[in-house]
């Protein structure tokens, strides 16, 4: 027997033993009874010494003659009147506790008044609390976009990525066709993980993925889950995942997944215990999920080396999918799917184009072809009329996306270099200008700042340009560069 | 003085059936797989450990119809091999029907103890198990009204369909403010139940 049960027991028999104690002592001696007709007599004969009231109807009295009783009835005024001029009261027996007794025996009221009070108040409180609170509880949602019908998106509409695409049709078989896989015995796939550079077309293939199993379609960035608060991205993981759940079959993808899904204890002296525990959420709901729920998770990452083995495990995002950068051949079936809808020119080779584009993402080719479309929306103008996509149109294209990158363009320069040439006051700056829209426009310069142009022609007249209007300036090598 | 007294002679009982009554919650949380009472030194059936200064020493004292002991904490992500909800509807529902067992046991005891022939310390013990009998039926009772503080409320917490889920946490925030209500409720007109309560009691003693 250890401590603690000798001390359960000890307290036990304490409590029992005070119990009888108490009751043995105040055990009441059992006064003879009597009819109430005898205390009415005694009244009348004077012969009561003292009246007790005990409850109700019960009193116990004691006569003159030293006989105690007790008896149940009840003292008409008349009677008290009589017994009060005799200088007998009728005693409460407030016993050792007397007036205090009395105010005792309000407490209980008072407490349960308190008690509603305090209620109340609480009840008040915790409304107000509540109403202020609703952004707090609102930030447990998740952010999720659900998109509503099934996208439209297929297989067709992606181009290259061959083995991603082949592993992806498992997938789709999965939520089309579940109770083959269950037939086989064959644990579905839960989570996939593609792995590509930014633009490779991850999130295309994860909406194809939806689109060709014709099931609901959630996106959401990792990032949305990191949040300040402790236990929000949490909350909205299991959000995300509950609604998931019960629009099954669906696609779940989570787009930037390294956002959240970084190696845990990783991170330089800084312990991120919200984001680990959006982590282990997002790994709990994924093993949540029973296999017949057939909801599919895709996540994307650019950053695969940072992710925490956990993820990766089977049962996680098992399956992981490279999209490799674009082979030239791939490449061409991209640009044809972007072309699709834009009248290109009978005379532009798409494949050669897509050569010319190494290195080139799915986004980058879909860029190149919509800038490409914008000049010669720009250009129907200077070419009768037409709008189709040339050859120039995707030349000037390409060099506008790679001096995308660059801070200070080439045209920035050339415009720079007039106005300090300008501004040196020999006045005949030639120029050629190429406007986006095709035209040409060659004379002096007579004005030249970071924003707008003038030109005097050859015929006097002036024009004025806008920077945006301006494709690429030709200026003959000023005499003197500035020091650029 | 006898209100007092009788108010002392009261507590004992009270005591020992709480003490009972928590440990039921924490026994049946631990075999479920929660731990946490346990490890807190909550799994006994010593009084002194349950034991609420304010709730189970003061206003029984005072004769305030209500009390409470410190209650156990659960904690329901420790259960194994059950969900959630069970685990809280069982490790609830564990303290009031202890609560009916007690009143049980009680009664049979009261009935044997009757046999024997009439002796003071004998009457002592009748007199004991004569309060526990119907104390312990009220504790189950009590305990077992479906308003959220309670563990009737926890109760229901398990039972209620998903979709009453929503209306269900209405009912909880205002929780506190119904068993006030139904508290002075039952001290105003309530001295119908308290009656079937003792006619109850009275039936398992035996009179």
């Amino acid at each position: 027997m250890n401590a603690s049960t000798r001390r359960t027991l000890l307290v036990w028999a304490a409590l029992v033993v005070a119990f009888l104690a108490i009751f043995w002592l105040t055990r009441a001696e059992e006064l003879p009874s009597r009819p109430w007709a005898d205390v009415e007599a005694a009244i009348e004969a004077d012969e009561l010494e003292g009246i007790r009231w005990v409850d109700g109807v019960e009193y116990e009295l004691s006569t003159r003659g030293g006989e105690l009783f007790a008896s149940e009835g009840v003292l008409t005024s008349e009677q008290m009147e009589v017994l009060a001029e005799r200088g007998i009261y009728l005693d409460y027996d407030m016993g050792l506790l007397g007036i205090f007794g009395s105010l005792l025996g309000l407490v209980p009221l008072l407490v349960v008044v308190a008690a509603v009070v305090l209620g109340l108040l609480w009840y008040a409180r915790r409304k107000q609390v509540q109403q202020g609170g609703g952004a707090a509880l609102e930030m447990r949602k998740s952010r999720a976009r659900l998109v509503e019908t099934p996208p439209a998106t297929r297989f067709a509409d992606v181009g290259g990525c061959e083995e991603a695409k082949a592993r992806l049709l498992d997938v789709v078989d999965y939520l089309k066709h579940p109770e083959a896989w269950a037939a086989a015995g064959a644990r579905a796939p839960r989570g996939i993980l593609l792995e590509g550079p930014p633009g490779s077309g991850k999130t295309l293939l994860a909406r194809a993925v939806a689109g060709e199993a014709g099931v609901r379609f959630f996106v959401v960035s990792g990032s949305e889950f990191v949040e300040m608060f402790v236990g929000i991205g949490a909350a909205r993981v299991r959000d995300l995942f509950e609604q998931a759940g019960k629009v099954a079959p669906a696609v779940i993808f989570i787009d930037e997944l390294d956002a959240i899904g970084r190696r845990r204890g990783s991170g330089v002296g800084q312990w991120n215990e919200e984001r680990e525990q959006t982590l282990n959420q997002i790994l709990v709901s994924m093993d949540g999920f029973e296999p017949q729920q057939r909801v599919v998770v895709i996540g994307a990452t650019n950053r695969s080396d940072i992710l925490d083995p956990a993820l990766i495990r089977p049962g996680r995002f098992d399956v992981r999918l490279r999209i490799p950068p674009l082979d030239p051949s791939s490449a061409g079936q991209v640009l044809r799917i972007h072309a699709r809808g834009k009248p290109l020119h009978p005379e532009v080779d798409l494949d050669a184009w897509a050569a010319n584009a190494i290195g080139a993402t799915g986004a980058g080719l879909e860029q190149l072809l919509n800038e490409a479309a914008l000049l010669a929306v720009r250009r129907r103008e200077a070419r009768g009329g037409a709008v189709e996509l040339r050859d120039e149109d995707l030349a000037d294209a390409l060099a506008a996306l790679r001096t995308q990158g660059e801070a200070f363009e080439p045209l920035d320069r050339a415009l720079v270099d007039s106005a300090w040439q300008l501004s040196r006051g020999d006045g005949s700056q030639r120029a050629r200008i190429q406007l986006a829209d095709g035209e040409v426009v060659e004379g002096v310069l007579v004005w030249a700042d970071g924003n707008f142009l003038k030109l005097r022609r050859e015929d006097g007249s002036e024009v004025a340009l806008a920077r945006r209007q301006v494709l690429r300036v030709e200026v003959p090598a000023p005499a003197a560069p500035p020091g650029t | 003085m006898d209100g007092l007294l009788q108010r002392l002679l009261l507590l004992v009982p009270l005591w020992l059936s709480l003490s009972v009554h928590e440990w039921a919650h924490a026994w049946t949380a631990n075999r479920l797989g929660d731990d946490t009472a346990r490890l807190m030194g909550r799994m006994r059936l010593d009084p002194l450990v349950h034991l609420d200064w304010l709730g189970t020493v003061l206003l029984p004292l005072l004769g305030v119809p209500f009390g409470w002991a410190r209650p156990v904490p659960v904690n329901p992500l420790r259960f194994k091999g059950l969900s959630q909800d069970t685990g809280l509807l069982l490790a609830a529902a564990a303290g009031p029907a202890s609560n009916l067992v007690l009143a049980l046991l009680a009664a049979l005891l009261y009935r044997l103890l009757a046999l024997l022939p009439a002796a003071p310390l004998a009457e002592a013990a009748l007199a004991l198990l004569e309060i526990a009998v119907p104390l312990n039926l009220a504790l189950a009772a009590f305990n077992l009204l479906p308003v959220p503080p309670l563990d009737g409320g926890r109760v229901v917490d398990g039972l209620i369909p998903y979709r009453w889920r929503e209306g269900w946490a209405q009912v909880q925030r205002v929780g506190p403010v119904l068993l006030v209500l139904i508290l002075v409720g039952a001290e105003l007109g309530g001295a119908g139940i308290l009656a079937g309560l003792s006619g109850c009691s009275n039936r398992l003693i035996g009179r």
